[in-house]
């Protein structure tokens, strides 16, 4: 009988293990490996929808130099990481981090953050000093045609370790 | 699925540990780290040739995992590698779905009863350790470790069904998401411009103060290179009256899970269209997600199956391992 008792402690001490973290994230609508919310394909595309390429580009002495190829890793990568880790989707949740808050400090922490190792590591692995490094979108049609000019969202200054957003929504 | 399926997630584990081990930019700030990873240590969250150790580790994991040798722990090993690495790899940007579910399965086939009868560590436990009470063993295993991967499979399916919802709506059945999405093939475009953003709505919401664009997504891909697989694609998303039919039956396979509890007949039934889900998704997609395929096949009701379609033979074929 304790046998027993003890061999259903234990499978539900597993089935909480394994489940609780899965259901948690299922039901606020977040991800953090291997735990998701499966949001793959679910935001919708229509004929209505903007799509926007991402650019960073930088000031360097007097040269103004497009950063892709300092990324570090497949562009693609680079941008889906800066925007699922360190931009975010409106709201406090996202559904592609692990994050349950959101507010203008933690953000702005966050821009200071990533640029500052972004800068960090193109000065120490290619040798370029960077004074400022612009954060830009081009809406573009799916086939990538672009539709409008380029809009600075904002710029990170080196020398202040500051990202200054210029396309704030309440402005 | 322990014979195998460790090898799926080693596979996924070396080939991730791969990348990251020669990125240059591998650096991995605070706010960028999972659940998981702020367990570690910071200093085992950068990888250098102290990390080559960790290439060995998985494949001894697999084998020992695999011949049932120190058998659960190598399983719980290799989980936790998957779900190191696996943290670590989604660190540079990609969230691999696939193994994000063989990861945990694996997990739960170092803790469920059952997992290790064929094993190494079975035989010797039997031979040099219950000698005196063979017949103690001769019981089938409890069931509930086949009934938590099930419940983890369709809770995923559904966890994607619920998403598609939560962020499309009910819009999401008209059938111009998968539409955009069968006919964009990444491949197709520098690589600079594979990686797009999503802006609908959200720029009118009271909880966006970002910027006046309003990004609540980014785009994922569609892989397929094969250009007879790329001209099906394009056929589906040239009709509409299909692309719609394929979001409704998409929506109506996430949110239908509850069959698999029903007996086994549905369950099979469930997992088999889950199957050719996984495998229309993987040909119109290039996103195969082997990992799902697999667990779904050994999830299958094989006794049903050969009684059904196997005649006398497949009869006597599933007494024989039912007795077993």
């Amino acid at each position: 009988m304790k046998r027993l008792f003890k061999a259903n402690i234990y499978k539900w001490l597993v089935f909480f293990l394994i489940l609780a973290p899965n259901i948690f994230t299922s039901i606020v609508g977040i991800e953090s490996f291997p735990y998701t919310s499966a949001p793959m394909f679910g935001h919708y595309v229509g004929d209505d929808t903007e799509l926007y390429l991402l650019k960073f580009e930088a000031v360097s002495g007097n040269e103004l130099i497009d950063l892709e190829p300092y990324y570090g890793r497949p562009a693609a990568y680079f941008v889906r990481y800066f925007f699922s880790k360190v931009y975010g989707s409106p709201g406090s949740i996202s559904a592609f981090n692990g994050r349950l808050s959101e507010s203008p400090p933690k953000f702005q922490r966050r821009m200071n953050t990533f640029f500052l190792d972004f800068a960090t590591y193109i000065r120490e692995q290619h040798g370029i000093q960077l004074q400022k490094i612009y954060l830009k979108s081009i809406r573009v049609d799916k086939n990538r045609n672009p539709l409008a000019e380029a809009i600075v969202l904002g710029y990170y200054d080196t020398n202040t370790n500051q990202y200054t957003a210029l396309d704030e929504a309440h402005k | 699925m322990r014979f195998v399926l460790p090898w799926f997630v080693a596979k996924v584990a070396y080939d991730q540990l791969n990348i990251i081990y020669f990125n240059a930019y591998n650096h991995v700030p605070s706010f960028s780290k999972t659940w998981f990873l702020h367990l570690m240590p910071e200093s085992w969250l950068s990888f250098g040739p102290e990390s080559q150790f960790l290439f060995i580790m998985i494949i001894l994991c697999a084998v020992g995992a695999t011949l049932g040798i120190a058998g659960r722990l190598c399983l719980f090993l290799l989980a936790g590698l998957e779900f190191f690495i696996g943290g670590n790899f989604e660190t540079l940007g990609i969230f691999d779905h696939n193994s994000s579910l063989s990861s945990q399965v694996v997990l739960i086939l170092a803790l469920v009863p059952g997992s290790m009868r064929i094993s190494i560590d079975f035989f010797i436990y039997k031979k040099y350790f219950n000698k005196d009470n063979p017949k103690a063993l001769n019981f089938p295993p409890p069931k509930w470790g086949l009934n938590l991967i099930l419940i983890l499979l369709v809770l995923t399916y559904f966890t994607a069904g619920i998403s598609k919802i939560r962020h499309g709506g009910l819009k999401w059945l008209d059938g111009a998401t998968l539409g955009f999405y069968l006919e964009n093939y990444v491949a197709d475009f520098p690589a600079g411009e594979q990686q797009l953003l999503i802006a609908n709505e959200a720029r009118y919401s009271d909880e966006h103060w970002k910027d006046t664009i309003g990004f609540e997504a980014h785009t994922y891909g569609n892989y397929q290179y094969r250009p007879a697989f790329k001209k099906l694609g394009s056929w589906f998303a040239e009709r509409p009256p299909l692309v719609i039919g394929i979001s409704v039956i998409t929506i109506l396979f996430e949110f239908t899970w509850f069959i698999v509890f029903i007996n086994s007949r549905y369950r099979n039934i469930y997992l088999i269209a889950a199957f050719v889900t996984h495998t229309m998704i993987g040909v119109l997609m290039g996103l195969y997600f082997l990992h799902y395929r697999f667990i779904c096949l050994c999830l299958l009701d094989w006794n049903l199956i050969l009684k059904t379609i196997g005649g006398r033979y497949g009869k006597k074929i599933a007494s024989r391992v039912q007795s077993m």
